[in-house]
């Protein structure tokens, strides 16, 4: 497995899309940013402490982030068949099941530190802007919401990567596919019970950024362990057709 | 145990309608290069796939190093090295890069065994180029470096030498060739150029339309092949015996009822068709030939698609 993690990562390697998630996570900084410059009862929304931290995330959850992850993922997998490398793989041999897992554990880390990109970027221009104004206390708490957030998005997107590469319609899909479905998480916000049982805003429950329940908080645990236990589901079907 | 590296019993592949190979039995012996022989679309790729297990077989058998590769996929693979269809490798990588993943991942234990493989397939180790950037021919390279990288006893090449320039082609045939005679290679190789089998192959299989027409050594085949004097005559029994104790003639063939072929060219032909004549045979026609391999091929095949 730790052989198959460091091939994974050589074969990304000057790959276009790490680019593109680095530019769309710097791109929600800066619109936020722009956001901030908003004037709210005479003082602008960026010069409250915390709230360039806390903004950024939502945005960033359900319009972008999202779709950049699902699309790494699925294009990790998707491009062993689409470079036909798979059959070079097939005949070392690796285990289908094992790579597929492997892209997965390294999109679930590409994801976790992405959301941590974001994070340093917001803190750094909080701490521009009013250092003395962060309590220590505001910047961990946030450093976690964004670490589980990272987690909690691949789990949530997980079926989606899964999906997309079992269909084997080319992995774009599964930016347009996960767009839809973070975007979705909008309108699931604004209902209690929807909030709880949606996936991407079960991350939010989860992961603190907003006050949830002991009973919210396990049902997002739930429903995030469904999403996985449904992702590897139609991975195992993915590598059985492949034979 | 078997006495061949490769053999498969009946093999058939079937897809919807389409019979893609039919029943074929090939037979690879140990330290022999196998050339497979036939025109695109002949089923050449799916036999290979087949025998890699690349693709399911509708029925038959193939035994690889005389097991089933089936379940025993850890224990054959990395005893062998091929290439099927395309080599695919990672288009954002150097070729030095993608060939040092494929040796790790196989757990190649030879030091500088990436450096050595560039340098036997004379592509530069470290280089800055990236695959999306290779030519055809030197993607067609990199694909014989990743084979040989792990040493493997069994080499399946599928059309190795596509999109090769005509010195690439004969370095690779060479190369080839090292592999089999210095190194005791097995190897089993696909083409649809007749000339690059008949330079290369040691065995050789004929395959048309997913059936195996011929399997026979280059050696055998040359010999049905060699010069030869077609004599068409009134009476061939009679020519037979006038050959045979006038002339002491044995290294004849008889075709029919008015034709043989006399293999030693140097005969006194003159002194023949007076001995037949004087004993009242009519001598009809007398004539040197030399049948090409490649006549036999077309005879064989229909005669279209090989180049």
């Amino acid at each position: 497995m730790k052989l198959l993690l460091w091939a994974e990562r050589w074969k990304l390697r000057r790959s276009k899309i790490l680019w593109i998630a680095g530019f769309a996570t710097v791109m929600v900084a800066l619109i936020v940013f722009a956001q901030g410059q908003f004037m709210f009862y005479g003082s602008r929304y960026i010069d409250k402490a915390g709230w360039f931290m806390t903004a950024t995330q939502s945005l960033a959850t359900f319009y972008v982030l999202p779709a950049v992850i699902a699309l790494l993922g699925s294009y990790m997998i998707c491009r062993e068949e689409q470079e036909d490398t798979l059959k070079s793989l097939r005949l070392i041999p690796v285990d289908e099941m094992k790579l597929t897992l492997a892209k997965m554990v390294l999109t679930l880390v590409f994801s976790v530190l992405i959301y941590l990109l974001l994070f340093v970027i917001t803190f750094l221009i909080e701490a521009v802007l009013h250092l003395e104004a962060l309590p220590i206390s505001l910047v961990l708490e946030n450093l976690k919401i964004y670490f589980m957030d990272g987690a909690g998005v691949f789990f949530a997107i997980s079926p989606i990567i899964a999906l997309v590469s079992r269909m084997k319609k080319g992995y774009w899909l599964a930016l347009v596919f996960a767009e839809i479905y973070s975007f979705a998480g909008l309108f699931a916000s604004m209902s209690n019970t929807l909030k709880t049982v949606y996936p991407m805003t079960a991350v939010f429950n989860l992961s603190g950024y907003y006050h949830a329940s002991v009973i919210q908080t396990l049902i997002g645990v739930i429903v995030l362990l469904t999403c996985v236990v449904l992702s590897l589901f139609i991975l195992k079907g993915l590598n059985k057709t492949a034979k | 145990m078997s006495d061949f590296v490769i053999e498969t019993k009946k093999l058939t592949k079937i897809y919807g309608e389409q019979t893609a190979v039919n029943s074929v039995d090939i037979h690879v012996k140990p330290g022999r290069i196998y050339g497979l022989l036939g025109r695109n679309g002949a089923g050449k790729t799916t036999i290979m796939k087949m025998i890699l297990g690349l693709t399911p077989i509708t029925s038959g058998e193939v035994d690889v190093f005389s097991q089933n590769i089936k379940g025993h996929e850890k224990r054959i693979y990395p005893r062998i090295g091929s290439i099927i269809e395309t080599p695919g490798f990672y288009p954002n990588l150097t070729g030095t890069e993608n060939l040092e993943i494929f040796a790790k991942l196989r757990g190649t234990p030879r030091p500088n065994a990436v450096k050595k493989a560039l340098e036997v397939v004379g592509l530069p180790y470290r280089d800055k180029k990236l695959f999306s950037k290779y030519s055809l021919g030197m993607k067609q390279r990199l694909g014989i470096a990743n084979v040989i990288l792990h040493d493997p006893e069994l080499l399946i090449l599928d059309e190795p030498t596509n999109g090769l320039d005509p010195i690439g082609i004969a370095e690779v045939r060479n190369f080839i060739k090292g592999l089999s005679a210095e190194r005791g290679k097995t190897i089993l190789i696909s083409s649809h150029i007749l000339s690059e089998i008949a330079l290369l192959a040691d065995d050789i299989g004929i395959i048309d339309h997913g059936v195996l027409l011929e399997e026979n050594s280059m050696e055998d085949l040359e010999k049905k092949n060699r010069k030869y004097i077609q004599l068409q005559v009134s009476d061939v029994h009679k020519t037979s015996l006038i050959l045979e104790q006038q002339f002491r003639v044995t290294d004849y063939a008889v075709q029919d009822e008015h034709n043989l072929r006399l293999y030693d060219t140097a005969l006194d032909m003159a002194a023949i068709n007076k001995a037949l004549v004087v004993q009242d045979v009519a001598v009809i026609s007398s004539q040197i030939c030399n049948d090409t391999l490649e006549d036999y091929f077309k005879q064989i095949t229909g005669g279209e698609g090989i180049a």
